[in-house]
């Protein structure tokens, strides 16, 4: 059961889960990067990802993501969500449903048997979720990705073209991809190609965006309440996961408390 | 009860809490940091609190908290609203402090025995609430570093934080640091031992805290609302001990005037 009406949202069971980083990360200003390896509250994850050959959908369970309680019901709300740090920057909250990798520089790998994420798909839409790198170690060159994808509606072979960010990548940098003319979501990752870098290894990610914040300035904190926040859909499994973009280069000490309101 | 609708919100006794500071601290920029031993509107309190072989579940009724106004025990409170002024830009975060030892020397290596519990103020046995951090007592000597065994939100046993202190060069009097939690882990249950690290001198709290509301006082002088729907009504236990962590711009902390209201139904 979902939460349909205000009076749902006052007798919901409401649970906070953190996260926080407590080290910073040397950054490029103005650029995405993952903390998923940085300790903090939940503790540090494994920023490789486990299966380069299927891929995973990764629990709110795996080392590295806040841990939620179950509720029945199957959907829960982000009811709530508290962004702030030690230095300029912008968040993005995000549930993880796909992680595949880590791929090496030159990799050449068509996917099969991959895991379906369907379950943490609300209302079956694919459209908005997004297909991102997420730098494992640090390449050499300007690295590329090619990712074959099957796209929202469910046609198969769309591909987004060899992309990099022009420079060589560092530890947790991130880029997301484009998708091709006429696509708007990403149902299945279908194969990677490597590119132009000569080291170094990625994963690809399959990220549904929950909410966005924005620090001005170092020590700045911003507050959504479940309007604020439009109260989209969580799950008991979700893998709740942060992207920051600072404005300078180090990520400082970010937190993002979120939050979830269930029945 | 409980508040279960807007109409029984709109009807819920209000009650006021006031947390008022009258003397500036010193500070580190950046850096969070306790005013539990600064003087305000109610007892200041004691930053050593002197139990480090079992620790202590502090209640309103200690000194250095604010008291709160008793209600029925069937009934629960909420926080509704948060009125805040502060003297400069700073952040601040309103917690439950669950659990308190120390305090520590720098060399401690202390297990603890018997415990309190402090589950009757984890609404929902829900752990993943609970963050556990160090508060200095007396000014260290280089970088203090503790290490902490603990017991995850799960109740396993003989996790460790590994040994972690923040990114300063000493450690001033009243200065926090959220430790990090052993990979897997998102809680804490109960504080096992704890090892001192590098420094060479002083003295520290471990503490358990409970995060109610995180806001930001824009600049000095500002003044904020957080109102029920951004609070999110988070349930607030008969006998919560409001601990506040400031995170100041500048070494010069702001003083801190708030008034809290609950609504109880």
């Amino acid at each position: 059961m979902s939460i349909a009406t205000l009076d749902n949202f006052f007798a919901s069971l409401k649970q906070r889960a953190t996260w926080t980083k407590l080290v910073a990360r040397t950054t490029v200003a103005n650029s995405p990067f993952s903390l998923f390896d940085v300790a903090g509250q939940p503790g540090a994850g494994t920023l490789a990802g486990s299966s380069t050959a299927a891929g995973v959908v990764p629990v709110d369970t795996d080392a590295g993501f806040p841990l939620i309680n179950s509720f029945s019901g199957g959907g829960g709300h982000l009811g709530r969500v508290e962004f702030g740090g030690t230095v300029a920057c912008r968040m993005y909250l995000y549930d993880c449903l796909f992680k595949a990798g880590a791929y090496s520089f030159n990799a050449n790998t068509a996917l099969s048997g991959q895991p379906s994420y369907s379950g943490r798909v609300p209302d079956g839409n694919y459209n908005g979720l997004e297909i991102w790198v997420e730098t494992v170690t640090a390449f050499t060159g300007n690295q590329t990705w090619n990712v074959t994808y099957m796209d929202q509606d469910g046609n198969t072979g769309a591909t987004t073209g060899a992309v990099g960010i022009a420079a060589a990548p560092t530890v947790g940098r991130m880029w997301q991809l484009p998708f091709a003319a006429g696509d708007s979501g990403v149902q299945k990752i279908e194969n990677v190609l490597g590119g132009t870098g000569s080291a170094g290894t990625a994963n690809i990610l399959v990220l549904r965006p929950l909410a966005s914040g924005r620090l001005s300035a170092a020590n700045m904190a911003d507050v959504r309440g479940i309007v604020e926040a439009g109260a989209p859909v969580v799950y008991d499994t979700s893998a709740l996961y942060v992207v920051i973009v600072p404005d300078s280069t180090s990520s400082g000490v970010p937190y993002c408390n979120f939050q979830v309101a269930s029945l | 009860m409980s508040i279960q609708t807007l109409a029984q919100w709109k009807a819920a006794q209000r009650v006021r809490v006031a947390y008022t500071k009258s003397t500036f601290q010193t500070t580190i920029a950046s850096s969070s940091f306790s005013s539990f031993n600064i003087s305000g509107n109610f007892a200041t309190g004691v930053l050593d609190v002197g139990n480090t072989a079992n620790g202590l579940v502090h209640t309103d009724a200690t000194a250095g908290y604010p008291s709160l106004p008793k209600w029925s025990s069937s009934y629960k409170a909420y926080l509704d609203r948060v009125e805040v002024l502060a003297s400069s830009g700073s952040l601040w975060t309103i917690y439950d402090r669950l659990f308190v030892c120390g305090a520590y020397a720098f060399n401690a290596n202390t297990t603890l025995a018997s415990q309190p519990s402090f589950s009757s103020r984890v609404p929902n046995t829900n752990y993943n609430e609970c963050q556990l951090w160090c508060e200095q007592v007396t000014a260290s000597t280089g970088v203090q570093t503790p290490t902490i065994t603990y017991m995850d939100q799960d109740g396993n046993t003989g996790a460790t934080t590994g040994a972690f202190g923040p990114n300063t060069a000493q450690q001033i009097v009243g200065q926090c640091w959220q430790m990090p939690l052993a990979a897997g882990d998102s809680g804490i249950q109960k504080v096992e031992s704890v090892l001192g690290g590098t420094a060479s001198a002083g003295t520290f709290n471990v503490m358990i805290l409970r995060p109610l509301i995180t806001f930001r006082v824009l600049n000095a002088n500002m003044r904020q609302d957080i109102d029920a729907m951004l609070s999110s009504l988070v349930e607030l236990p008969a006998g919560a001990a409001l601990y506040l962590l400031k995170r100041p711009d500048t070494t010069n902390d702001g003083i801190p005037s708030f008034d809290i209201r609950l609504a109880v139904g």
